[in-house]
């Protein structure tokens, strides 16, 4: 049986272990799977692009003008924090680098945020004390007294999906994530060996807890990495991202790339957008890419003229990443 | 006389201050509780030597065989076979524990095409996390503990062995295991220290294959490279299941424990109070 959106058994037994149907959204026909009256498209979006060569610059300094540039008020919220952290190997640049992370907690909190968390799961290793330990994020979190929660171990509530590109009515998410008034994506600017680019969108696979769904989360992969993200994306509704684009990761990530240095921080409250303008940073066309395609029909805004930029101008940060040969369409 | 263990009491503390009224114990205190952190509790208070009262697995909730997870009814396979691991070594022999082995011999990995992006045998069945997924390292060594501790099930034999081969197949070129790609798109990805420990123990009675020297290799050299509680209490009881003395991995326990606390993670901090509690005995629970 061949189903409109999702994955037919077909499909299901043509696919790889961990790509899985990216493809799976390219054949959509008939109704769109999600409610378009509960989704209010932004006729424009605000993007900041912000300096930062360093990051042992004062990364607080630098998030603070990109909320006050974009006019976000986190007055009395509980902001989630959720970075990418994947892996460490000592000598890559996997995770979003602590320092920004940090930079970020300390910024919303003199923006008035009433409490500020850090929260990650990742999908591959499970042990969460190693990696905090590891790429030192611990530390940093208890130099600025930040708790961090474990989304693979967090207790669950079933929550019903904003859109159904995946075909799941539902999945079962952690509760750290669903009481937070403001959700903001934290990601490594990287190239991505499945999805093109893993970027403020894409990073929200963290949040699905491994407890329930495995290590990988490979219910994600088999319902379509970029049918999942989208669904993600529409459930979730983060309200800010963060990108860590002071080194970037080319070639084969997430994991296995090459550190790739950008010397920006980028930050908006319409992740497609974020997206859109990290593509280009990277010299990619996002409207090539089928996740924001589909994010972009409801979610936010792709078009370049439909994206204000704020702080400094893309053109100053645009440096080329290497892509894998099979995303060399991706290129522009 | 032997000399009182602080670890060993304050590891024991924790988790009878984190227990929850319904017998069991959440990943987190004052969480939920699930079945992870509850079978270990169970096994390492026992290999303590302590009583756990009430049960807490006798009245968890279940359907056809399996234990659910309490909050959502979901059904997490490699978990299960945790708490077959864990009711094997408490000696129950119930009609709740044959349904559970029933269940487990018949659940499956999904088989797939071979796939030129990974190098391996996409055809093995082991175990998956989640019904209609595909398999993968640490259910699959769970699971094959579970079911060579069972014994019961002629039937049980066959899937053993395929898990088994699966692991085999899985091992990466330097030894050891990760969640479950020893290769992909022509790059070969790094073991990690928790499920090479899983899979070598699931694998003890293939000890002179080349795959599991190399893993036992790695897992000894880099016994120390992983600095948790999570691997290094998982390499602890590897290690002792194939007499390998490492008592440099007491203290290092000793030490994360003092240092992190193992982050409040009570199955965590259950997994150290086993590698303590259980080594004279050398984690029978876990030697297949």
């Amino acid at each position: 049986m061949t189903q409109r959106y999702g994955v037919s058994r077909r499909d299901l037994l043509k696919a790889l272990p961990l790509a899985a149907l990216a493809g799976a959204a390219a054949c959509r026909r008939g109704p769109r799977p999600y409610d378009a009256a509960r989704f209010a498209h932004p006729s424009t979006s605000s993007v900041a692009l912000l300096p930062a060569a360093r990051y042992d610059l004062d990364l607080s300094d630098v998030v603070g003008r990109g909320l006050a540039l974009l006019k976000v008020d986190v007055r009395g919220k509980r902001v989630l924090l959720k970075p990418n952290l994947v892996e460490f190997e000592r000598e890559r640049v996997i995770n979003t680098h602590p320092a920004l992370i940090v930079g970020a907690a300390q910024a919303l909190r003199r923006a008035g945020a009433a409490e500020v968390v850090v929260a990650e799961g990742p999908g591959h290793r499970r042990d969460i004390e190693y990696l905090l330990t590891a790429t030192g994020l611990l530390d940093y979190l208890r130099d600025v007294d930040v708790r961090f929660a474990d989304l693979n171990h967090d207790d669950v509530k079933l929550t019903a999906l904003g859109s159904r590109f995946t075909e799941l009515a539902d999945l079962l998410l952690p509760v750290e994530v669903l009481r937070a008034d403001l959700v903001v994506s934290m990601p490594k600017l990287k190239t991505h060996h499945w999805a093109g680019m893993t970027c403020s969108l894409k990073n929200l696979f963290g949040i699905v807890p491994g407890a329930v769904y495995g290590w990988p989360k490979n219910i994600l992969h088999f319902r379509g990495i970029e049918n999942s993200i989208v669904d993600l994306a529409a459930t979730i509704r983060p309200g800010l991202a963060i990108v860590d684009g002071i080194v970037g990761m080319e070639g084969d990530g997430p994991i296995m790339g090459t550190p790739r240095p950008v010397g920006c921080v980028v930050m908006g409250q319409d992740l497609v957008a974020v997206d859109a303008t990290c593509a280009r940073v990277m010299g990619l066309r996002p409207e090539r890419m089928g996740y924001l395609q589909m994010a972009a029909e409801f979610l936010g805004n792709l078009e370049a003229g439909s994206i204000e930029q704020r702080g400094e101008r893309l053109e100053r940060f645009r440096t080329p990443f290497a892509v894998l040969p099979q995303f060399a369409n991706l290129k522009g | 006389m032997t000399k009182p263990d602080p670890t060993s009491a304050s590891l024991r503390a924790a988790l009878a201050a984190s227990r929850n009224p319904d017998g069991g114990w959440p990943y987190y205190a004052g969480k939920t509780s699930r079945l992870e952190p509850t079978s270990w509790a169970l096994l390492a208070l026992h290999a303590a030597g302590e009583r756990v009262t009430p049960d807490p697995l006798a009245e968890w909730p279940r359907r056809d065989g399996w234990f659910l997870d309490r909050s959502s009814g979901a059904v997490n396979v490699g978990f299960n076979a945790l708490a077959a691991i864990v009711l094997a070594a408490l000696a129950r022999n119930t009609p709740a524990v044959h349904a559970l082995t029933a269940a487990l011999v018949s659940a499956r990995g999904m088989k797939l095409p071979q796939s030129p992006g990974f190098v391996q045998n996409n055809a093995l069945q082991g175990w998956p996390w989640i019904d209609g997924t595909f398999s993968w390292v640490e259910p699959t060594a769970l699971a094959v503990i579970a079911l060579k501790r069972l014994r019961s099930m002629s039937e049980a034999q066959a899937r053993v062995a395929e898990g088994q081969r699966l692991l085999l197949d899985r091992v990466c070129r330097v030894g050891g295991w990760n969640y479950g790609n020893a290769n992909a798109l022509g790059s070969q990805l790094e073991p990690q220290t928790p499920p090479t420990a899983l899979a070598l123990m699931a694998l003890r009675d293939h000890a002179d294959t080349d795959a599991v020297r190399r893993s036992r290799q790695y897992l000894s050299t880099h016994r120390l490279d992983e600095w948790s509680g999570l691997a290094l209490g998982l390499t602890r009881v590897a290690l002792g299941v194939f007499d390998e003395p490492a008592p440099e991995l007491a203290d290092a326990i000793d030490q994360e424990w003092r240092r992190s606390a193992f982050l409040g993670n009570l199955h965590v901090t259950a997994l150290a109070l086993y590698a303590e509690a259980a080594a004279a005995g050398g984690y029978e629970a876990f030697r297949v």
